[in-house]
């Protein structure tokens, strides 16, 4: 079923185009892949699907329902939520307040404190964060911050979650953990992922299919083979091969 | 009464970061209600509605004011607060060809005392039922980041502009409260800034987060400044500067943290 997807999305910022006419879908309990080089606006385009952004043309879908426009909070309670390519925890509440936010106002907007907050330690539970749980959110090291960002998002619930380079600055063995963590999330919560990275490992690893983005262009869209053999996409990463005669 | 004022500035200030300079306006517009309803109407009648009118003020203002973040922000309440004013200076001077206002017939010290006391006690438990509640997590999670609050679903300028309602309430009651018990005002006096730095002073004195900050903070300023004031009426304004400068510089979280610590030390030793 397809849960998300955009139509022409274009965005520019004064004469810089950021996005050009990009179309993308996204189906139920995938994995999708965004990738690209510096500044080919895969942050641009979450900042869109979230709703930080309006995009100067185009429209967004959920569930089949337009939600071009709608503001950033109405995104979330309908079921995206996403994390922050540079981690924006909430540095002077503990782990386990971080993700009580997340239930009190995410999609199930409970209403009792103590019902969120038995919530939240199932996450903190899930995501292996259970023995710093009363840390300050600044106590934590970059990985477990990481960690955080994705269990508060994770706590409103929603359909499809949008990760923003995740595993970004994570040191080997980290990556492994978090990657095995973002199988967990589709698998057992059943939550579309929607994400943007750099580490090709997790990209192959992970994803059932990836888009493309240059320049503000889609150049190209499959599987993780299509791609590595996708002469334009060759191309964006490594410039084109000399012609020599 | 600056318990009063302070535990209701923290609602906006300090739970959501958005420092106000705007406590005077509404703090004035209630001395002035005051001034205009005394006689026709019951005291106690009276107070409520300083109190709403200010609420109303404040979702009036507060709904392009809180658009805009930091600096801007505090210096764009300053500024309404004393636009606010000088519409009431020019009202005085042009339309009702006044200066101030003399309230005639004020009821006993006690009534004053016991009203103030009722608002206090008031203030504080508004201010502990909202720091927790589901809508002070909302608030505290705008002070640490309004962009990722925003995204976890948090209808970041729905709950801002209810929080500067709110905190708008108290000043306009403790204005009517105070115009009574001065007998005479004037907009000079009731729309002083002054008195948004003093509640700002006592805030961070008695640290921002905490309800129970501005108890001990404005029990410290008041007596501290008596104190002074009887001792040294020449110099005590510089002792109290220099005071509150050495208590922001070494412990800008307030006394709290420090006194927290010296208990638990006393504590250990056993």
């Amino acid at each position: 079923m397809r849960i998300l997807a955009g139509k022409k999305i274009s965005k520019r910022f004064g004469g810089v185009v950021a996005l050009n006419q990009i179309d993308f879908e996204i189906y139920s309990n995938e994995i999708v892949g965004l990738i690209g080089p510096n500044g080919a606006g895969k942050t641009t385009l979450f900042n869109i699907i979230s709703g930080l952004y309006q995009p100067t043309s185009g429209k967004i879908y959920f569930e089949d329902n337009d939600i071009t426009g709608l503001s950033p909070h109405k995104i979330c309670r309908l079921g995206i939520t996403r994390t922050f390519q540079i981690v924006k925890p909430f540095l002077n509440m503990s782990v386990l307040e971080n993700v009580k936010v997340g239930f009190l106002f995410g999609r199930e907007r409970i209403k009792s404190l103590i019902q969120a907050e038995k919530e939240a330690l199932k996450i903190i539970e899930f995501l292996g964060l259970r023995e710093k749980q009363h840390f300050l959110a600044h106590a934590l090291t970059i990985a477990d911050r990481k960690r955080l960002e994705i269990a508060r998002a994770l706590a409103t619930k929603p359909k499809v979650l949008l990760l923003d380079e995740v595993l970004a600055g994570l040191n080997p063995t980290e990556i492994l953990q978090a990657m095995s963590l973002i199988e967990a999330i589709s698998k057992e919560l059943k939550v579309t992922i929607f994400m943007v990275e750099h580490v090709i490992k997790a990209i192959v690893g992970l994803s059932n299919r990836v888009i493309v983005l240059h320049y503000g262009e889609k150049i190209a869209e499959g599987t993780v083979d299509e791609i590595s053999n996708n002469s334009k996409v060759i191309e964006a990463y490594l410039g084109k091969e000399l012609q020599t005669s | 009464m600056w318990i009063a004022l302070t535990e209701s500035w923290i609602v906006l200030s300090g739970f959501t970061g958005y420092i106000s300079l705007g406590h005077a306006a509404f703090f004035g517009v209630g001395a002035y209600l005051m001034a205009l309803l005394w006689r026709k109407l019951p005291f106690l009648l009276i107070l409520p509605i300083g109190g709403l009118i200010s609420m109303i003020l404040a979702f009036g203002i507060g709904f392009p004011c809180l658009r805009i973040r930091g600096p801007y922000f505090v210096i764009l309440t300053l500024g309404l607060s004393e636009f606010t004013k000088y519409i009431f200076i020019n009202w005085e001077v042009n339309i009702s060809g006044t200066v101030g206002r003399i309230l005639l017939g004020a009821p006993d010290i006690r009534v004053f005392y016991f009203s103030m006391l009722i608002i206090s006690i008031g203030a504080v438990v508004n201010s502990w039922w909202i720091r927790n509640s589901r809508f002070g997590m909302g608030l505290l999670s705008i002070k640490e980041d309004e962009e990722a609050a925003e995204s976890l679903g948090i209808n970041t300028s729905f709950y801002k502009w209810l929080a500067f309602a709110i905190s708008a309430f108290f000043p306009g009651i403790v204005g009517a409260i105070m115009a009574l018990r001065w007998t005479y005002i004037d907009p000079y006096t009731v729309f002083n800034p002054i008195l948004s730095f003093q509640v700002i002073v006592i805030a961070f004195l008695g640290g921002l987060t905490e309800v129970k900050g501005p108890i001990l903070g404005a029990t410290l300023l008041t007596l501290l400044s008596e104190f002074l004031w009887a001792k040294y009426p020449y110099y005590y304004l510089i002792i109290l500067g220099i005071i509150l400068i050495i208590l922001v510089y070494f412990i800008p979280g307030g006394i709290f943290n420090p006194l927290n610590r010296l208990i638990k030390y006393l504590f250990d030793r056993d």
